[in-house]
């Protein structure tokens, strides 16, 4: 289980960057982040190094899982039939509109049209990045991958990370109107449909010792341990997220401690959407 | 002509010897924990009260299964760097220099066939022994089954022979790769998901 760290790695690491673009994005390139009460954090241009600077992360991290990383120039040559190579070529793309935005914003190229285009487009590609990263894994031969879990779970954690890192980065008002309620309400959701997810289909993915059957596939190693850590750790940083809307989204006696809070949800659901992969992995493990 | 080569399996007359797979490791010089064809036991069931009398409802056989070359490899369609093909003669088979390592043709496979071999860093699987089967010869496996549990050729051929069935326990369902193989059941395969029956050699597959 512990092998498939790479894939563990990339695919966490993807998603993050995915669901970054997206919720950073949206308020940055609609408006919103200029909405009363928003800092803005660092602008448009570390916005979008911060996401290429995950992408090129996650392109280094999943060479780590070929045995050959020299000859992964040519995995682009199936795209007829491997959701592989789609996988790689929407990851290109993403990074390809990623980057051409970042472009732009440095060079000042082009006006607010061409901005929103160029997100759009990266959006979609990230959006179709997370699809045939799902599609991958659901394959008729890995029954307990071949389900609603696969996909739900990579959205998810795309969307949970995304929103976290979205409000992490760009801010909470201490003082004023607060644009920042519906991306909070947003993550929190988030960690409560990746619990309720993980709580509800996991179970019966052989997480306490099932079986699709038929098949010739030797049991999974996934360790029920690593789903209860994935649990905790979720509820955790709800909770954490759920006191920081309660008392004010930052303003008035907590706002010092804000900053470190929002930290800790980050880390918390990080840390849960990693023990659900490692878990996911292990539940349809390859020889050694 | 040959359109699709295939492997027969009698469970019905498979003793377990390994024969087989020993033969296959032999002829192919496999590292040790590297084995193209397999022999899966199979076991379940307990005691089964009957009237007054308690009685043994167990099941117990033997699949001796490597490679299908099945007639949708799935293997191939999933190998992001076409290391995978298939012959005019429906041999499967890897092109090692293509192979990348990705590992993912393991998860396709539906029978497990695709096995990683450390020594190249690259999956491999059973050839068909195709050169000797160019040669007119049988693959390795087939001539050393005592039993003769095991036969091959044309996948039509084998049909008008043998019938079609292609399904045992525990074999997934055929349609997910149209796997170029023909069955003979064991006489309790049909009773082995009902009384629990599972593959009871893991370690050794």
């Amino acid at each position: 289980m512990g092998g498939e760290w790479p894939l563990v790695a990339f695919t966490i690491t993807g998603q993050l960057a995915v669901g970054a673009y997206l919720f950073l994005g949206v308020p940055i390139y609609f408006g919103l982040a200029d909405a009363a009460g928003w800092k803005g954090g660092g602008g448009r241009l570390g916005f979008l190094l911060a996401v290429l600077g995950l992408l090129a992360v996650a392109t280094v991290l999943s060479l780590f899982h070929l045995h050959h990383p020299v000859k992964a120039y040519r995995t682009l040559v199936n795209l007829g039939w491997s959701w592989l190579s789609r996988e790689i070529l929407s990851l290109l793309f993403f990074e390809a509109a990623a980057g051409a935005l970042a472009f732009c914003e440095w060079r000042g190229i082009g006006g607010p049209g061409l901005g929103k285009a160029l997100f759009i487009v990266g959006g979609l590609a990230g959006l179709l990045l997370l699809l045939s990263m799902s599609r991958l894994y659901m394959m008729p031969s890995v029954p307990t991958w071949n389900r609603l879990y696969t996909p739900l779970s990579f959205f998810l954690t795309s969307a949970v990370l995304g929103a976290c890192a979205a409000v992490l980065l760009l801010g909470l008002p201490r003082e004023g109107p607060s644009a920042a309620r519906p991306f909070l309400t947003l993550a929190l959701c988030g960690l409560a449909a990746s619990f309720l997810n993980a709580a509800l289909l996991v179970p019966v993915h052989g997480v306490f010792g099932a079986k699709p059957r038929p098949s010739l596939r030797p049991p999974g190693v996934g360790s029920s341990l690593l789903h209860a850590v994935r649990l905790f750790l979720l509820v955790a940083g709800g909770v954490i997220l759920a006191a920081i809307l309660a008392a004010g989204e930052g303003r008035g006696p907590m706002a010092e401690r804000v900053p470190a809070m929002l930290a800790a949800v980050f880390v918390l659901a990080a840390a849960g959407e990693v023990s659900g992969r490692f878990l996911f992995y292990g539940l349809s493990g390859r020889r050694k | 002509m040959v359109n699709q080569y295939a492997f027969f399996f009698d469970a019905s007359a498979c003793t377990g010897c390994k024969a087989c797979q020993v033969a296959c490791k032999d002829r192919n010089n496999l590292e040790a924990g590297l084995l193209w064809r397999r022999v899966y036991e199979v076991a379940g069931g307990s005691w089964e009260k009957r009237g007054e009398v308690w009685v043994p409802a167990v099941v117990a056989y033997n699949v001796s299964m490597a490679c299908n070359h099945c007639e949708k490899p799935v293997c191939a369609m999933s190998c992001p760097v076409k290391a995978i093909g298939k012959r005019d003669d429906g041999i499967v088979l890897i092109e090692t220099a293509r192979c990348i390592g990705c590992r993912y043709c393991e998860w396709a496979c539906p029978y497990n066939a695709i096995r990683f071999d450390a020594g190249t860093n690259t999956v491999s699987k059973c050839h068909f022994c195709f050169d000797a089967v160019d040669a007119g010869e049988a693959p390795a496996c087939v001539s050393a089954c005592p039993m003769r549990a095991l036969d091959f050729g044309d996948l039509a051929e084998l049909r008008k022979t043998y019938g079609d069935n292609r399904q045992i326990f525990p074999l997934p369902e055929p349609s997910q790769a149209e796997p170029a193989l023909i069955i003979k059941p064991h006489r309790d395969a049909d009773k082995a998901a009902g009384r629990g029956a599972e593959v009871a050699n893991w370690e050794e597959v």
